[in-house]
């Protein structure tokens, strides 16, 4: 077990350590005694996965990677149902995923304890969008705690387990980047273990949901909201607090916007209603709350959520109240809110003495070159968009992509993404690209994603007759969330779900796999696919380099070496204008080396080089 | 006491997070509150990265923008994307090897000369300790200590309410053990460049 987690789930009660707001909610589960945990791994929700996957055998906890979030959560909520205490995890978007479960959930509700982990992303940090899912928790009729700090993290998501089998529902966690990947001293509780004697008892009325169950599982929801609501009341989660300075400003907040708040308090006067459980709302304290002040400020990230409600409950409480938020323009719909935003808005309001919010001269952006992510030397993600690139040249085709690392392709030089959406979506916009237009179509998409969302997609397409060519880019593992295994990773103790027999069971008949670094191959492949009829498939196989390095460096192995021969380079450019590893370096006079620090030593930059420049070094002199 | 903010900036891949993280713990073993931002996902892979640490009883980790006390650079272009968060009283502790963003390898963009980068950090800091950190992990022996010389300097600079035992510690708790000595090797080194740094800025003034 990595050292670092081994604290995590060995730490006395009482201990302070200093966390990540998801290494506190992996804690909260060893505290709350977990007995069964699962996820899709998704920023910035994946740390949460990474501990626990570490430490579940050790703390006794059943845990799963699963095909996707309507899997995960289906499978936690079985847990549930049997009586044990479960854990989901996953980014906003996988709750998008996992929706038509939890709509019925909560009719149904559990017999165990069931908290849902949903991870936003405001900023869009590492995602498609930035949806906030606390209208999605208002919306499925589900409980919902916002922490706005990982020591809160911890208390929140342990408090829910409790919540949770009180009310017998399921209950959500709502963090966002800033509380996930915060790091803060968090003070640890004591541990339990878990239960281990989970049974399903069958209950037709509760658990099937046919249309005749159903509206009374409806009435059943709604009772536990009304429920729900007076814990809301009475929680210390939900507190005014009084600011320094009296005064008759009210300012209403959640999640991190508290915290960027309190980093005013000593210059702000009224109070503060610091908002922690913010489904079902606290409709009596929040009245009282307006009752007590002259004007409101709502302060909060992304929708005006808690806004909208606090405008609707003055209103129906007759309260002449002066509420101030996003109608107002007070702070922006869109985008992450951070201290500058914050203090910005409480100047404007007069709040804040115009001085509390640094606005020098230095506040103005530099004008310098960007420097957006790029795959890793030797990622067998680039030799792919290269020869889709080189094998359609002057042709009409259009590359849907998907989501992983590889959506890095859509930058220069490869360009080879035109439309992105959601998981799986490559091969659904491919089939739809192909049965609305005369184009050809080269869709994208990675192995983890192909087995969370691309198989019915896949399906879709060799049933409808498509004439698509799909590219699996299989690099045996969920990369850029921090290397999870999936269905197709040979795994300890888990039975591997085969791709090329999963492809063609989906009727597939055209299938070709190549290594991923076999330039030449791919490029000849890729244009035999597009003058070909109906759905082609083409693997591009090679591990993710990372692990490789990982594998070799264990072994004692070292990657080979590669060289430019000068008298060979005809400082065109062309490896790095149509390649761009970054191990490759233009040199002043235009000639290319290679950066020996950076250069992984995966040798396909010799196949790239038109005039062969580039060489393996066999033998290093000593 | 007065909370204090270091940004530290640099390339996904270069131990953004690390460093930023052992002065985190190092400030919560001596016994002082620690709250830090980090940032994963895509952005790890070679992109711009940059992780906050505020030292004290803050209400959030992330640090407004002109407020920053220190900011440490593993990378000269890097260092001067955070400017906006430095005043005339920040401190810069910079690394000087460049590493070419995508745009620039392909020729879309220009990579400023050093000089200039180092003229913008003058110009908008009070204080700019510019070390080749690289080359004197090398010297070392080890290229993976350059960020311990960054962080000595830091120390060196007595920006940061920690003692250097503890940051020598934390050093170690986060390092592999076979570049336990380097490390500890670069972390004096560092400190002693912001020292001597220090003593030539008071003899300039005591001349003028």
């Amino acid at each position: 077990m990595d050292p670092d987690h081994e604290r995590i789930l060995e730490a006395s009660p009482g201990e302070t350590l200093l966390l990540l707001g998801n290494e506190a909610i992996a804690r909260a589960a060893v505290e709350a005694g977990v007995d069964f945990a699962s996820t899709y791994p998704g920023t910035p929700s994946s740390e949460i996965g990474l501990v626990l996957a570490d430490l579940a055998k050790a703390a006794g906890i059943k845990f799963q990677y699963a095909v996707n979030e309507k899997v995960a959560l289906e499978t936690a909520a079985a847990a549930a149902f049997a009586g044990g205490k479960a854990l989901i995890f996953m980014k906003h978007v996988g709750l998008n995923v996992a929706l038509d479960a939890l709509m019925t959930l909560a009719y149904t509700g559990v017999r165990g304890s069931l908290v849902i982990v949903t991870a936003d992303d405001p900023g869009c940090h590492s995602s498609q969008n930035e949806q906030d899912n606390r209208i999605l928790a208002r919306f499925a009729n589900v409980p919902m705690l916002e922490p706005s700090s990982p020591q809160e993290a911890l208390e929140f998501t342990r408090f829910a387990f409790e919540f949770s089998a009180f009310l017998e529902a399921p209950v959500i966690v709502r963090t966002t980047t800033r509380v996930s990947h915060a790091r803060g001293p968090v003070i640890l509780g004591a541990r339990s273990t878990p239960r281990k004697d989970v049974r399903f008892v069958p209950d037709p009325a509760r658990f099937v949901m046919i249309p005749a169950h159903a509206r009374s599982g409806h009435q059943r929801a709604l009772q536990k909201m009304r429920l729900a609501e007076g814990i809301s009341e009475s929680s210390p989660f939900n507190r005014v607090e009084p600011l320094p300075t009296p005064g008759d400003t009210g300012i209403m907040t959640s999640g991190p916007a508290y915290a960027y708040v309190m980093e005013y308090a000593d210059r702000l006067s009224g109070s503060v209603l610091k908002l922690g459980i913010t489904n079902p709302l606290p409709r009596g304290k929040i009245a009282n709350f307006l009752r007590s002040v002259r004007q409101v400020i709502v302060v909060e990230e992304l929708e005006p959520y808690l806004e909208e409600f606090v405008r609707a409950l003055a209103n129906e409480y007759g309260v002449a109240v002066d509420i101030r938020g996003k109608a107002q323009g007070i702070l922006p719909r869109a985008g992450e809110l951070d201290p500058d935003l914050v203090g910005g808005a409480l100047v404007r309001m007069e709040l804040l003495p115009s001085d509390a919010v640094r606005r020098p001269r230095e506040a103005k952006r530099e004008s310098i070159p960007l420097r957006p992510p790029v795959l890793c030397p030797g990622c067998g993600h680039r030799p792919v968009a290269f020869a889709a690139r080189q094998a359609t040249r002057r042709m009409d085709v259009v590359f849907p992509l998907d989501i992983g690392c590889y959506s890095l392709i859509e930058h220069p030089p490869t360009q080879a993404g035109d439309v992105l959406l959601c998981m799986g979506s490559s091969i659904g916009v491919g089939a739809g690209l192909a049965a609305a237009t005369d184009q050809k179509v080269l869709a994208f998409i990675g192995d983890s994603t192909f087995y969370h969302a691309g198989v019915p997609a896949l399906i879709h397409a060799v049933h409808q007759r498509a004439n698509l060519t799909v590219c699996i880019l299989d690099n045996g593992t969920t990369a850029m969330t921090g290397h999870q295994p999936h269905p197709g990773t040979e795994e300890d103790g888990k039975l591997k779900v085969d791709m090329e027999a999963l492809v063609r069971g989906c009727g597939v008949r055209s299938l070709e796999v190549f290594d991923a670094y076999d330039v030449r191959g791919l490029t000849k492949a890729f244009r035999g696919a597009l003058g070909r009829e109906g759905v082609n498939v083409i693997i591009a196989r090679h591990a993710c380099r990372l692990l490789e390095l990982e594998d070799m460096r264990r072994a004692g192995a070292k990657p080979p070496v590669y060289v430019v021969d000068p008298k060979k380079c005809t400082k065109d450019g062309f490896c790095i204008d149509a390649f761009a590893c970054p191990a490759l370096i233009r040199l002043p006079d235009e000639s290319v080396m290679i950066d020996p620090v950076l250069c992984t030593g995966c040798g396909v930059c010799v196949d790239v080089c038109p005039p062969k420049a580039i060489l393996q070094v066999l033998e290093v002199a000593p | 006491m007065r909370p204090v903010s270091i940004l530290v900036g640099g390339v996904g891949g270069q131990g953004v997070i690390l460093t930023a993280r052992v002065l985190a713990e190092a400030a919560l073993a001596s016994g002082l509150e620690a709250q830090m931002s980090e940032v994963h996902g895509m952005s790890q892979r070679y992109g711009g990265v940059v992780s906050t640490v505020r030292i004290g009883r803050v209400a959030t980790p992330l640090v407004k923008h002109g407020e920053a006390d220190a900011i440490v650079g593993l990378e000269p272009l890097e260092t001067v994307r955070l400017l906006s968060w430095a005043s005339r009283e920040t401190v810069i502790v910079t690394a000087l090897v460049p590493i070419r963003p995508l745009g620039v390898n392909l020729g879309l963009e220009a990579y400023p000369t050093v000089e200039d980068l180092l003229g913008r950090m003058r110009e908008r800091a009070a204080r700019v300790i510019a070390i080749d950190a690289q080359q004197v992990a090398q010297s070392i022996g080890e290229g993976i200590v350059a960020n311990a010389v960054l962080l000595g300097a830091l120390q060196g600079t007595q920006v940061v309410p920690i003692p250097l035992e503890a940051v020598r510690a934390s050093l170690l708790r986060r390092v592999p053990s076979r570049f336990a000595a380097a490390n500890l090797e670069a972390l004096d080194i560092g400190y002693g460049v912001a020292v001597q740094d220090q003593y030539s800025l008071e003899f300039a003034n005591l001349r003028r």
